[in-house]
């Protein structure tokens, strides 16, 4: 059936295609960014390495020496691979959070989870432990993940048990939050002075620790996650529009909402696992995608995975440049950085209210 | 043409019911209802009961089945429901709004995102809107909101539209305009009820008037019979008296609070 529209229908209608191009183009673009601005990641360090040497040594692994293939393939590669990774992950994770939760201030940290890692990173470090089958590295990631997702299914239980509001869940997230820190400081009231040591540079965050296979993972858990966050797209965008008109729109909200919570503990898991609390990514990129694309959510996802990337290459090469020689646990960049665009996003939000 | 028909309805919040075992019979295609009542009577909670958003026992029965225990989904498909408020600060236009709601639950004819625009567009159209089709939902008034909000609703060609309080932020101009739509889609053959605050409204648009008070229904008949002056006297505490004008349309002249409300 043909739909018969006026002349300024037919202009309407060619002014929204006009914009929907716009914004797909800019996620091109974004995507070009981030792929170059990773590349400049990976070109930085303390060792002089000439741009062109890099770039070279990456498509023609032979032209570099033994010491410099190890530099850029088993250091550099690896580390700024997780940066990107570990941005997009965040992101993707804060925009769905600040949807579900229909609260712009929140990110995926806002529940508890990185509080709940902390903890579980940190009752690993000091008590020492050890599991069958598992590596001794693997041991403080893996314990770290494991009470993300814990933290995250007892406030699924404690939130089920109040009825299911949003602003119950936030709550509770925040009373759990204050709880795992409260238990993380009492684990490092009694931790040996080593390992206290160890619990702080883990808790700062920090790509040191990274190499090929925990990249690996988190690129394999943002693959398998990422067609559902599109495939749930469509619902996020008309869950901004309130509960109760999504619904009537034939959305299930709460299902709608239990998934997007298992994905983000599963994103946030695995990044804070691997590489500490990294603040402020999961916040601010989504809302710099939101400026950028609006809140279509086909577009809205993968424009925030591409900031979140973009955000985090940009601090991996501060943390390098920042203080010559040394490079800083990329967490407290990411936290220093991220107060005046914080503060700046806010006051464009008040302007614009 | 197939009816809806309430049946045997309670519901509410955490186990406090608010309304009561509320039956409604034969609600006809291309009607108009009103639920009107005062404050607490339990009007937008049956709205939220029989659209599935308020936990509810009983049965809503429409075209062979009841819609309360259909899957979301297939309830959308059939109704659709406008609830009072947006939550603040969304981003996205008029037209993104009703083109992401027509990619959930479209009529069958719109089949492809360039229809869904199409169809967007020519739902403004029809209600008089199209100047307002980019503007951001969290930039309009308050008037705009609700006439965007309808837009979302009637974009889906439902068969039965549900409108919570669709006036109550509007001057006259807009009210004429959204119960004017309401009507329209009425003759369409679409069963519409509304709840209302303006029982002078209710009169004028709607085939017939359902009163509730403490979740109960206490009338259900036509304008005329359902409004009459003893009746509102007693349930909304005031004294009124309900006369015809010479054009044919009730007035409902309200006097002051009943002596029973002085005290």
């Amino acid at each position: 059936m043909t739909i018969t529209l006026s002349h300024e229908g037919e202009t309407v209608v060619d002014r929204h295609r006009r914009i929907a191009t716009r914004r797909t183009v800019l996620v091109i673009v974004l995507a070009i960014a981030a792929l170059l601005l990773a590349l400049a990641d990976v070109v930085t360090g303390p060792s002089d390495l000439g741009v062109w040497q890099v770039v070279r040594g990456i498509v023609l692994p032979d032209t570099l020496s033994r010491i410099e293939h190890v530099i850029v393939w088993d250091v550099r590669l690896p580390a700024a691979a997780m940066a990107a990774l570990v941005g997009a992950a965040l992101s993707v994770a804060g925009v769905e959070m600040q949807t579900v939760l229909d609260n712009p201030l929140s990110s995926p940290f806002t529940l508890g989870v990185s509080s709940a890692a902390a903890l579980g990173a940190a009752i690993a470090i000091v008590l020492n432990l050890s599991a069958p089958g598992i590596g001794a590295n693997w041991i403080v990631p893996a314990n770290a993940f494991v009470f993300a997702l814990a933290s995250v299914f007892l406030l699924q239980l404690l939130a089920r048990a109040a009825g299911n509001a949003t602003h119950t869940l936030i709550l509770f997230g925040i009373a759990l939050q204050f709880s795992f820190n409260a238990l993380v400081a009492l684990v490092q009231f009694y931790a040996s002075q080593q390992s206290l040591q160890q619990v702080v540079f883990w808790m700062m965050g920090s790509l040191q620790r990274v190499g090929w296979t925990e990249a690996g993972i988190l690129a394999a858990v943002l693959a398998l996650l990422l067609p559902f966050t599109l495939a749930a797209a469509r619902h996020m965008t008309l869950l901004r529009l309130g509960e109760e008109r999504a619904l009537s729109f034939g959305v299930d909200v709460r299902r709608l909402r239990f998934f997007a919570l298992v994905r983000i503990s599963l994103l946030t898991g695995t990044a804070v696992a691997f590489v500490g609390t990294i603040g402020f990514v999961g916040l601010v990129g989504p809302h710099i995608a939101r400026l950028l694309i609006g809140e279509d959510h086909r577009l809205l996802v993968p424009a925030s995975a591409l900031t979140g990337a973009l955000l985090m290459a940009v601090a991996s090469i501060l943390s390098k440049l920042l203080v010559p020689g040394v490079a800083l646990p990329i967490g407290i960049v990411t936290a220093i950085a991220g107060v005046p665009v914080f503060v700046a996003l806010i006051l464009h939000r008040s302007r614009a209210a | 043409m197939s009816a809806l028909a309430i049946e045997h309805l309670t519901a509410g919040y955490r186990r406090r019911p608010v309304i009561h075992d509320v039956s409604i019979d034969g609600i006809a295609a291309g009607s108009l209802t009103a639920l009107v009542g005062p404050n607490a009577a339990g009007k937008s909670t049956l709205l939220r009961a029989i659209a599935g958003i308020v936990p509810a026992s009983g049965c809503v029965r429409f075209d062979g089945a009841d819609l309360l225990r259909e899957p979301i989904a297939r309830r959308a498909q059939q109704l659709a429901f406008m609830p009072q408020s947006l939550p603040q600060g969304v981003g996205l236009s008029v037209l993104e709004s009703i083109v992401a709601g027509l990619s959930v639950s479209a009529p069958e004819h719109v089949r492809s995102g360039r229809d869904a625009r199409r169809a967007a567009v020519s739902v403004l159209e029809s209600l008089g809107i199209v100047d307002l089709a980019m503007g951001r939902l969290d930039t309009l008034s308050g008037g705009q909101r609700q006439m965007a909000a309808l837009a979302q609703a009637l974009a889906r060609e439902p068969r039965i539209l549900l409108l919570d309080e669709p006036t109550s932020a509007l001057d006259l101009k807009h009210q004429e305009r959204v119960m004017g739509a309401a009507r329209r889609l009425a003759e369409t053959g679409c069963i519409v009820l509304v709840v209302l605050h303006d029982l002078s409204l209710a009169a004028r648009w709607a085939d017939r008037v359902v009163l509730l008070h403490h979740g109960r229904v206490v009338a259900d008949a036509p304008p005329e019979e359902a409004l009459t002056g003893d009746r509102i006297g007693v349930i909304y505490g005031v004294t009124a008296r309900v006369e015809r004008n010479r054009a044919g349309r009730l007035h409902i002249d309200v006097g002051g609070l009943a002596e029973s409300e002085l005290g």
